[in-house]
C-alpha cells in the first residue's frame, strides 16, 4: 500500500495512470474489417446510392435482436425524438420517463414537441417504476417512455400490461439494454418501438448513430419516411426529418457488430474483475448483473454507503484528479434541473435518494484488468485512510 | 434540330448510356486515402465527440469562409433547426415556396410555424418584397435559400430585415465554394447553412456547417450541438445531439484539400452542356446574379413547355429511358406538400415558385459524369423538343 500512496498525484507522486480511464466502451473495430465493409463508399459508382450500407446494417441489427424490422439514424436522440413524436397519441401532449436517467432525455422529449412528466425509479434497482408511472398517467399522458436502466432490465412485462391497460402507447429507451434478454427475450425483439445507440460510448460503436427495432411494420415503413424528409417522394403526411445515418457510420457499425463477442467477453472480464477487487473494500457495493439472463456486463455501477468514509461526491472528486473518470450515477435527476420547457414532477423520493449515492466506474475497451485490480486498491487505501477525506480540496 | 421519336430510347431505341448517369457530385476517396482517414482517427483514439479532426476542420473551414466561426453538425436540416434554436426565434419563420423541405421541417421540429411567401422570378430567391410582407405578418425569421450556386444580395435583405426585427438565416445547401463579391458567406453577422451530403461538392455522407462571424451564435450553436466541444457555457433554449464524427471530420478535410479539381471538373461539364444547350427554344439556363462566382455544381434548366414542345416531367421521363439520372431541381411548391396541410392554408398564392417547381430541371454534373457525355446529354435535351413521349 506503501507504494500505491506514492503514486498518488494527491501525494505529489505521478498518478496511477497516465492517460484517463473512462467510463465509455470505446470499443474500436479491425480497421481492415471497418474498410471492408467501406468499400462501397469508395466506388464513386456505388456511392450514387446511399443507404446501401445502412440497408445491410438494418438487416444485421434485427437478425441479432430477432426483430422483425430495424431502421436506422442519425443518433439515438432523434430515433427517440422522431419515435415518441409518432407514437404519442394525438393531442395528448404529457409524456412519461424516468427522472434518473440520461441527462438529454427531457430535451428531447422537448424536440418532440411534448412535456416530459418525470416518474420515481424502485429503489434496489434503480429502474423506472411501474407504480409510480402509473401514479403519474393523466387524462392529457400520450405516452410511456420506459427507459431500461444501465444494470439489468425495466420490467417489460409490466410496462407492457400498463401499456394495454390504460391505452397508452409505450416505447423503450435500450440505449443501455443492448445485448440483454428478459426472461430469455431479446431486447429489441418486444414489437414497441425499442431505441438504441450507436455512439462510440456505447456497447457498439458506430462513432454516432442510432436505431429503432420494432415489431410494427407501419410503424417501421413511417420512421423510414420520417428519417428522410417524408420520403415517399413529399407524399408523406407527416413532417419529415434528416435523421439518415450515414453509411460510413453503418460501416463501422457493421465491423464492431462482426467483434461483439470479444467486445462483450473484455467487458465481462473487467466485471469479474472489480467483483473480485471490490470484496475487500468495505462501504463499497457493486450492482451486480442478473446472470441468468444475457448480459453486455458493460457498466460498473457501484453504491457508496454511508459506511464508506468518503462521499460519493468526494470520491468522485478524488478519483478525476487522479486521472480516473468516474462520473456521478445520473446526477442531477432530471426533476432537479431547470429548464426554458415546460416540465412536470417534482416529489420522487428515491430518486432523490439516489442521486447522491451511485457512482459509475472506468469500464470498457480501453481498461484493463490490472487497472480495474489498482482501482480497487485505490478504493480500499482511501476507505482506511481518514487523511484523504479530511483534506477537502487538496487534489486540486 | 428535332429528332423523330423512334431516335429515342423511351420508343425502343437503345439507351445513349449502358449505364446509369448518376446525379450529384460523388467525389469519393480512394480506398487508399480512405485507409488513411481511418488510420488517423485509430491513431488519436477519437472516434466523436468534437475530438482533434472535427477541430481541425472547424478552424479550415473557418479559414476557408473567410469568417470568425464554423460550426460542424449532423446534416443540414438539423443544422436549421439549431440556428432557430440558438437565435431564440419566436412567431412564424418564412421559408420560400419553391426549395426544399428540410425549410419547413426545421421550422416545424423547432416548434414553429412556417410562413410560406413566393420567390423571385428571375433569382428564384426570397425577394426584399417577401421579406417585407413576412414582417408585416409578424414573422421573426426568414429563411432565405441561396439556389443552385447562387447568392443573394445580402444588403437589401439584411436591412430590411434589421428594420423590421426579423432574423435572418441563410440556407445555401449547394453554395459552398461559392462566393458573391469576394465573400463566400452572405451576411457575418446571421448564419449560413451549408449542406455536406454525398450530392454536394464537399461531402461527408451526411453532414452540415453553420458559418458565422457572430461570436454568440456560435457559442449557443456549440452549446445545442453537444457537451463536447461546447466551448463557454451559455444558455440555450434546450440542446440537441448534433454531433459531427471524426470520420465524417475526415472525409470533410479530404474533400476540401481536393475542392478546387472539383469545381475545375463541374466547369467542364457545365461548359459542355452550354455548348450543346446554347440557343435552344424554351430552355434557359439558370444564371447565377452578376458578382457571383459557381462552384458549378448545378446545371439547372427552366422548361417552358410551350415552346419546348415537351414538358419537363416529359424531358425527365426521356432522360431516364436514356440512362440518364437527371431530376426536378426543387420540391413541388412545398405549400403544396400534404405534410405542411396545415400551415399552408393562411399562405398566400405563390405562383412564381409553383410554376417554376414545374419546369425546373437539373442535369447531372459529378464525378459519374464526363466532359462527352455532359455534351451528349445537352446534345439529347436539344434535340427532345417537341418530342411527345
Amino acid at each position: 500500500m506503501q507504494a500505491l500512496e506514492h503514486d498518488l498525484r494527491h501525494f505529489g507522486g505521478a498518478g496511477l495512470f497516465e492517460v484517463p480511464i473512462s467510463t465509455s466502451n470505446l470499443y474500436c473495430p479491425s480497421m481492415e474489417r471497418v474498410l471492408e465493409y467501406s468499400r462501397p463508399l469508395t466506388n464513386p459508382r456505388d456511392r450514387a446510392h446511399p443507404g446501401a450500407v445502412c440497408a445491410l446494417l438494418e438487416e444485421r441489427l434485427a437478425e441479432y435482436h430477432s426483430a422483425a424490422h430495424c431502421v436506422t439514424f442519425s443518433s439515438g436522440f432523434w430515433a427517440l425524438v422522431i419515435a415518441l413524436r409518432l407514437e404519442c397519441l394525438p393531442d395528448h401532449d404529457e409524456v412519461l420517463v424516468p427522472s434518473l436517467t440520461y441527462r438529454r432525455l427531457a430535451d428531447a422529449v422537448n424536440w418532440g414537441g411534448k412535456i416530459p412528466v418525470f416518474v420515481d425509479i424502485q429503489r434496489e434497482s434503480l429502474a423506472m417504476c411501474v407504480e409510480s408511472t402509473r401514479e403519474r398517467i393523466t387524462e392529457r399522458t400520450g405516452l410511456i417512455l420506459a427507459v431500461h436502466p444501465i444494470v439489468n432490465c425495466l420490467d417489460v412485462e409490466a410496462f407492457i400490461t400498463l401499456s394495454e391497460q390504460s391505452g397508452i402507447p409505450l416505447v423503450f429507451d435500450a440505449v443501455e439494454s443492448v445485448h440483454e434478454t428478459v426472461k430469455g427475450r431479446r431486447v429489441g425483439s418486444f414489437g414497441p418501438a425499442e431505441v438504441f445507440s450507436l455512439h462510440a460510448s456505447k456497447l457498439i460503436n458506430g462513432m454516432e448513430g442510432g436505431y429503432i427495432c420494432t415489431g410494427d411494420e407501419g410503424l417501421a415503413r413511417v420512421l423510414r419516411e420520417v428519417r428522410s424528409h417524408g420520403h415517399g417522394r413529399g407524399r408523406s403526411t407527416t413532417v419529415g426529418m434528416n435523421a439518415v445515418m450515414s453509411d460510413g457510420h453503418a460501416a463501422f457499425t457493421l465491423a464492431g457488430l462482426d467483434e461483439l463477442d470479444q467486445n462483450v467477453a473484455h467487458n465481462r472480464a473487467i466485471y469479474d474483475a472489480y467483483r473480485e477487487g471490490l470484496t475487500a473494500v468495505a462501504g463499497i457495493r457493486l450492482l451486480e448483473f442478473d446472470q441468468s439472463e444475457q448480459t453486455a456486463f458493460k457498466n460498473i455501477v457501484v453504491e457508496v454507503e454511508s459506511s464508506y468514509p468518503l462521499s460519493r461526491d468526494r470520491l468522485v472528486e478524488f478519483l478525476n484528479a487522479e486521472r480516473i473518470l468516474a462520473r456521478a450515477h445520473y446526477d442531477p435527476p432530471l426533476h432537479c434541473k431547470s429548464y426554458t420547457f415546460p416540465t412536470i414532477g417534482q416529489d420522487l423520493p428515491r430518486s432523490d435518494r439516489a442521486r447522491s449515492l451511485f457512482l459509475n466506474l472506468p469500464c470498457g475497451a480501453r481498461v484493463t484488468t490490472e487497472d480495474v485490480a489498482t482501482l480497487c486498491k485505490l478504493l480500499s487505501f482511501l476507505a482506511s485512510t481518514p487523511v484523504v477525506a479530511h483534506t477537502e480540496g487538496a487534489a486540486e | 434540330m428535332r429528332a423523330p421519336l423512334s431516335d429515342f430510347a423511351i420508343s425502343g431505341a437503345n439507351p445513349a448510356f449502358a449505364e446509369l448517369i448518376p446525379f450529384g457530385q460523388f467525389h469519393v476517396p480512394s480506398e487508399t486515402a480512405y485507409r488513411q482517414i481511418l488510420e488517423r482517427i485509430d491513431g488519436n483514439g477519437y472516434f466523436t465527440n468534437h475530438g482533434p479532426l472535427a477541430r481541425e476542420l472547424e478552424q479550415a473551414l473557418a479559414e476557408f469562409l473567410g469568417v470568425a466561426h464554423a460550426v460542424v453538425c449532423t446534416n443540414e436540416t438539423l443544422g436549421l433547426a439549431m440556428a432557430l434554436k440558438a437565435m431564440d426565434i419566436r412567431g412564424g419563420v418564412l421559408v420560400p415556396a419553391l426549395g426544399f423541405p428540410e425549410m419547413a421541417e426545421a421550422v416545424v421540429w423547432a416548434g414553429l410555424e412556417p410562413v410560406f411567401s413566393d420567390v423571385d422570378p428571375d433569382t428564384h430567391q426570397l425577394g426584399v418584397q417577401a421579406l417585407e410582407e413576412g414582417a408585416q405578418r409578424g414573422i421573426g425569421a426568414a429563411i432565405v435559400l441561396e439556389v443552385w450556386g447562387n447568392r443573394c444580395d445580402s444588403c437589401a435583405l439584411v436591412d430590411t430585415a434589421s428594420s423590421s426585427a426579423v432574423k435572418l438565416i441563410f440556407y445555401a445547401p449547394d453554395g459552398f465554394g461559392t462566393a458573391r463579391d469576394g465573400q463566400r458567406i452572405t451576411s457575418p453577422d446571421q448564419p449560413t447553412v451549408f449542406s455536406f451530403h454525398s450530392s454536394r461538392l464537399l461531402s461527408t455522407g451526411e453532414g452540415g456547417c453553420l458559418a458565422t462571424d457572430n461570436g454568440d451564435l456560435a457559442a449557443a450553436l456549440r452549446n445545442i450541438r453537444s457537451s463536447y466541444g461546447a466551448g463557454h457555457a451559455v444558455p440555450v433554449p434546450v440542446t440537441a445531439n448534433g454531433r459531427f464524427s471524426e470520420l465524417q471530420a475526415g472525409l470533410a478535410l479530404w474533400s476540401l484539400a481536393h475542392l478546387d479539381e472539383f469545381i475545375e471538373q463541374n466547369e467542364a461539364l457545365c461548359a459542355s452542356y452550354r455548348s450543346s444547350l446554347a440557343g435552344v427554344d424554351g430552355l434557359t439556363i439558370y444564371e447565377v446574379s452578376t458578382g457571383v462566382s459557381s462552384n458549378n455544381q448545378s446545371l439547372v434548366l427552366l422548361v417552358d413547355e410551350e415552346s419546348f414542345g415537351l414538358s419537363r416531367d416529359g424531358l425527365l421521363e426521356l432522360l431516364r429511358a436514356e440512362n440518364v439520372d437527371a431530376r426536378r431541381a426543387a420540391w413541388p411548391g412545398l405549400p403544396s406538400l400534404p405534410a405542411f396541410e396545415e400551415w399552408a392554408s393562411n399562405a398566400p398564392p405563390c405562383p412564381v415558385a409553383e410554376r417554376l417547381a414545374e419546369g425546373l430541371i437539373q442535369l447531372p454534373v459529378g464525378s459519374g459524369v464526363t466532359p462527352a457525355a455532359a455534351r451528349q446529354i445537352g446534345e439529347l435535351v436539344a434535340a427532345a423538343g417537341g418530342v411527345s413521349p
